[in-house]
């Protein structure tokens, strides 16, 4: 996926992978808008960081109409709770029709909520997993038999 | 009927007390456990331990093909993951849940979910429609709020007293569908039912036309 520049990216959730991942994409020049509830969270992002801070609840709706859902080319679903982020991405998705939709899933089995819709979903157990049987099995799917 | 109660405390407890004496089998889920021995052990029924809005818990639970999942957790977003794991995986065809933020209500139903149920949304409506005018006493809506019944008293200074019905002009679309009076049990009335002070009267109408009717009664 290749984004314009001038495209907006809406990140909620202000964590680890929130803060350096709108931090990332801020510093090479995209519009980032990243939102949390908690006011703390933002001691994250760098000074440096061009980006929105907005101190907002994100899956109320109002919220996500104030920083312009609608006109987002992209959403990163990204909070420490899966539901939310599941309910943060389908509004995204479905509602708003967010072409690029990324949410963060701890649990796998979420993924059966968000399967046939346009939004992708990113499980850090898979990468986990897929460390160990690239270095002790050279990348072999995993043998059952 | 079929019916898995998911999450919730207070309303689960009476849901499941109501719903289990009308012989609906039951299937109870709750991440507390001590509120779920409370449960099982109040009303007999089977109670599993766990996160409702986790696919292993369902699954464990056996709700495949249930009527009715209904969600009650106090996280909006969880009630949302657990009927939409209901509808999608397990098919069950009605998914039912409370949220505590209204604006989630019309979402939720685009996303899915049958029946929303938004109590903040409905106190509020209760509130603002028993404050219009002092006199009335009580008011329902039914129909999503198509259709308003409030319950009226009639003081003796109103001018209406001593009328007949076919008297007095009311506004459009609206109705006095039935006089209480402590003489009688009900009346159902007509064209020549004359109205006494004291009554209750039982009035339909719009939510546009609410107001109008009851200035129109209420006269002096």
């Amino acid at each position: 996926m290749k984004l314009d520049k001038r495209e907006r990216v809406i990140i909620v959730g202000c964590g680890r992978l929130g803060s350096r991942l709108a931090t990332m994409l801020s510093n090479k020049g995209y519009q980032v808008v990243i939102i949390d509830n908690e006011k703390n969270a933002f001691r994250k992002l760098p000074e440096s960081f061009g980006g929105f801070q907005v101190k907002a609840d994100g899956i109320d709706l109002d919220t996500l109409k104030y920083v312009d859902i609608d006109d987002a080319s992209m959403l990163v679903a990204c909070t420490g709770n899966d539901n939310l982020n599941s309910l943060i991405a389908q509004i995204a998705s479905r509602v708003y029709g967010v072409p690029n939709v990324y949410v963060r899933f701890e649990d796998t089995d979420k993924e059966l909520l968000i399967k046939g819709f346009n939004i992708q979903g990113i499980y850090p157990f898979k990468l986990t997993m897929g460390v160990f049987e690239e270095s002790l099995f050279d990348g072999e799917e995993e043998d059952e038999e | 009927m079929r019916i898995v109660v998911a999450g919730g405390r207070t309303q689960a407890d009476f849901l499941i007390g109501t719903l289990a004496k009308k012989k609906h089998k039951l299937i109870v889920i709750n991440d507390d456990q001590q509120y779920c021995e409370y449960l099982a052990s109040t009303h007999k029924i089977p109670v599993v331990n766990g996160d409702p809005s986790k696919y292993f818990v369902l699954k464990d639970a056996g709700i495949q093909d249930f009527d009715v999942v209904i969600a009650l957790t106090h996280r909006d977003a969880d009630n949302l993951a657990i009927c939409q794991y209901a509808k999608r995986c397990f098919g069950v065809k009605k998914v039912i849940c409370t949220v505590a933020n209204p604006k989630n209500a019309d979402l939720f139903k685009e996303l899915g979910v049958n029946t929303v149920i938004s109590s903040t949304h409905m106190v509020a409506q209760y509130i603002a429609q028993a404050t219009t005018v002092e006199n009335l006493i009580k008011t329902m809506s039914i129909e999503d709020e198509k259709v308003i019944i409030s319950e009226l008293l009639v003081e003796p200074n109103y001018s209406c007293v001593g009328k007949k019905l076919m008297d007095i002009t009311l506004p459009p679309n609206t109705i006095i569908g039935c006089i209480i009076r402590k003489s009688s049990d009900m009346i159902v009335p007509n064209g020549n039912t004359e109205i006494k002070s004291g009554d209750k009267l039982l009035v339909i109408a719009s939510p546009e036309t609410q107001d109008k009717v009851v200035a129109a009664i209420a006269k002096q």
